[in-house]
């Protein structure tokens, strides 16, 4: 009798909501190393991209700056207002 | 049993650090290293050229840990760059750097001041894959693919900065320099790598300022 209780607690161990946790926590890893391959792929295109358009976005904004500033300064500077 | 224990975790760790490979790839001449602290994920060393459009030519360099084989690698890094509409991606075949045989991949990124090309060679070794990007206006690519290209070729990976310096006397006067370098004479060092190490790159020279900092 003890034999069979004992071997039925070793085959029923697997199915054991604790052993079913560890798959679980198993899969999420897997899962989520396969969600994440690639992502230093994804990370050099998108430091390139932004640092990139940081620079473009700085030259921009001097850029608008300086209009801003002459189209001013032609305004002040004796044109007859509306 | 601690003991035992004890000395297992460090050899392995010390196994682990002998074994700790650099990798490096020799900028064009001229480009600016950018401030490693602006930096994300997983990118180590990022280099910006000039451009007169406002929109920089850059190279970067990133790791990652993977447990794949190169066409697994492949077929994950296009499934996230197709993922954005803006993409297009494409595998451009093998391409020989001194790190060994790699992967060139093209990405063409549609953005606000252009079409942006980006190329991308990947190259896998011991579970780590070594990403080296660069990126231009696909208007401008032209003009950078020589330097592209020869930056590329120039990947490798190593366990010993020191020994890729070609020549044996500059390898023993390097050796000889770093024994003696401590945090007051760093100074030193670098003008030692700027002056008579010039040929082995910016990169290069930020790895070996870099290690003599934490060896000391």
């Amino acid at each position: 009798m003890k034999k069979l209780l004992m071997g039925t607690l070793i085959f029923l161990i697997p199915f054991s909501p604790l052993s079913a946790e560890e798959d679980i926590a198993d899969l999420a890893t897997n899962t989520d190393a396969l969600y994440r391959t690639g992502a230093g792929a994804k990370d050099g295109c998108f430091t390139a991209l932004a640092s990139s358009m940081y620079v473009w976005g700085f030259v921009l904004t001097v850029g608008i700056a300086v209009l801003v500033a002459v189209l001013h300064q032609s305004n002040s500077s004796g044109a007859p207002r509306l | 049993m601690k003991l035992i224990a004890l000395t297992a975790f460090l050899f392995s760790f010390w196994t682990a650090v002998l074994n700790a490979d650099y990798c490096y790839f020799v900028p064009p001449k001229g480009w600016e290293i950018v401030n490693p602290q602006k930096l994300t994920g997983r990118v180590q060393v990022q280099f910006l050229g000039k451009s007169s459009k406002g929109f920089y030519p850059s190279l970067n360099l990133a790791f990652e840990e993977v447990n794949l084989t190169m066409p697994e690698y492949l077929k994950a890094v296009k499934k996230i760059h197709e993922a954005d509409r803006n993409n297009t991606w494409r595998d451009l075949g093998k391409i020989p750097t001194k790190a060994g045989v790699a992967h060139l991949t093209q990405i063409d990124s549609a953005t606000a001041s252009g079409t942006v090309r980006i190329l991308q060679v990947l190259f896998l070794k011991d579970h780590t894959v070594y990403i080296l990007t660069g990126s231009a206006l696909k208007e401008e690519f032209a003009a950078y693919y020589k330097e592209f290209e020869k930056a590329f070729k120039s990947l490798t990976v190593t366990g010993d900065l020191v020994s890729t310096v070609p020549q044996a006397e500059r390898q023993e006067k390097l050796k000889a320099s770093l024994a003696t370098t401590t945090i007051d004479n760093l100074r030193t060092l670098e003008k030692l790598l700027h002056k008579e190490f010039a040929d082995m790159g910016a990169h290069w020279q930020f790895l070996v300022m870099q290690s003599a900092l934490q060896n000391h």
